[in-house]
């Protein structure tokens, strides 16, 4: 190998073209004199041309765009009435409808929604989205129920029971605050390899709260009653898994009970 | 908020999609992963797309989607960045240096790579530890020059240079390697 070191980092930014003028006279100098050097550049910029082309040669997910943009549409409703105020936001909304096409466009602009607040299964939804989004997607982090539940007293109205559910495979990882219909409710959070699964508890008396099951965007919501308390679980995990989860939640919390 | 807010993050965030995809399948190492972290960088970038004033929407992006893809990677592989941020200083210097990655792991795959040169790249590529990857994928992929290399990552000019070059040494390494 040419060189110590240190030759080899100013040698690599040489051919960045990241050396001041006087250290890149000094190393064109060192280059005519050293034919060891110059090889050693040449094999850095081949492996360069090389590394861009493989770096680049990863396909980007075609359907990376549209989702992204039903994402960001879903998250905050844009008010129907004031989407022309804005010459700048009109055109935009032109841009992107030309430049997406009809389906996204039109979602787009169809996720502006009159006055009504938003659905429940919306906003436990974006809750879920923004914990993923955040650094960690809870408030307290804990694997232990007595620990989790407690937490919330004086937090929220409300404090669930929190049965970890590890020897099921779906650990308890902790709980965090939301805020649903102007509310602060509890969620637990619980995991599944990588899928974060939110449980959000209401009392039964929310609308929306009726058992069911719901696709959106990728994500299904389950929605199930238990007295006076109304559960919402949230995930990104396969339908199945998520209601085999609801199953062994509602046996732990029943059992409980 | 929301329109402009849109009408800014079609203009700044949208172009930028791919970019940002590539910057995080190369953290990942995983299309799914990616996918997720772009997900997650996106909605970031939204929230944020108002508090960015001027400047340089690409670099501002870019360093969204590294620090994502940094905490998903907390998240989900704690261990594969324990290399980076985590360390003591000496640790820390030492990573810097060279010491700690003489000895990485080789992992089965690793040693049966089959004779191809574009895979055989991709895989050493992958197998380096984060810090000297994104490094490289913002230098040789988005071509950023290493100030702004520095900015995204959040380190000095100094170590910017230095992991390139330690990357790109341990590149042509495990090149030679391969081809004995």
């Amino acid at each position: 190998m040419t060189g110590d070191d240190e030759t080899l980092l100013l040698l690599g930014a040489y051919c960045d073209g990241e050396l001041s003028p006087g250290e890149v006279l000094a190393m064109e100098r060192r280059l005519a004199a050293d034919p060891d050097l110059r090889r050693a550049a040449e094999r850095l910029r081949g492996l360069s041309t090389a590394v861009r082309g493989t770096l680049a040669g990863t396909p980007a997910p075609e359907a990376l765009r549209a989702r992204v943009i039903q994402r960001i549409g879903f998250v905050e409703p844009a008010p129907a009435r004031n989407w022309r105020d804005s010459w700048q936001a009109l055109a935009a909304t032109l841009v992107v409808g030309l430049g997406l096409g009809a389906l996204v466009g039109g979602g787009f602009v169809s996720l502006s929604r009159p006055d009504e607040g938003p659905p429940l299964s919306e906003t436990v939804l974006a809750g879920h989205l923004r914990a993923l989004a955040a650094p960690q997607p809870f408030d307290i982090a804990s694997a232990d129920g007595h620990v989790v539940k407690p937490w919330f007293n004086g937090r929220t109205p409300l404090a669930p029971d929190a049965p970890d559910l590890a020897d099921e495979g779906f650990p308890l990882i902790g709980g965090r605050i939301d805020i649903v219909a102007g509310k602060a409710v509890p969620t637990l959070v619980y995991r599944r390899d990588r899928h974060v699964i939110s449980v959000f508890v209401v009392p039964a008396t929310t609308p929306g709260t009726a058992p069911g099951e719901e696709r959106r965007d990728g994500s299904t919501i389950e929605r199930w009653a238990d007295g006076d308390l109304a559960y919402l679980a949230v995930s990104d995990l396969n339908t199945r898994a998520l209601r085999s989860f609801v199953e062994l939640y509602r046996a732990r919390t029943a059992r409980k009970g | 908020m929301s329109t402009l807010a849109r009408a800014r993050f079609s203009q700044l965030v949208l172009p930028r999609l791919d970019e940002g995809y590539r910057l995080a399948r190369w953290l990942t190492g995983d299309a799914t992963d990616a996918e997720d972290v772009m997900q997650e960088a996106c909605l970031r970038a939204y929230r944020a797309i108002e508090a960015f004033a001027e400047g340089n929407a690409r670099a501002w992006f870019l360093t969204i989607v590294r620090n994502t893809g940094y905490s998903w990677l907390q998240r989900h592989r704690p261990r594969s960045i324990l290399f980076a941020e985590d360390l003591d200083p000496a640790a820390r210097a030492s990573l810097e240096t060279g010491g700690v990655l003489a000895e990485a792991p080789e992992t089965p795959e690793t040693a049966l790579i089959i004779h191809d040169d574009a895979r055989h790249l991709a895989r050493a590529i992958e197998t380096l530890p984060v810090p000297f990857r994104e490094a490289l994928v913002l230098r040789e992929y988005h071509g950023l020059g290493y100030r702004e290399i520095a900015e995204v990552t959040g380190v000095p000019i100094g170590t910017v240079m230095s992991r390139l070059g330690r990357a790109r040494q341990r590149l042509l390494d495990q090149l030679a390697q391969d081809e004995r």
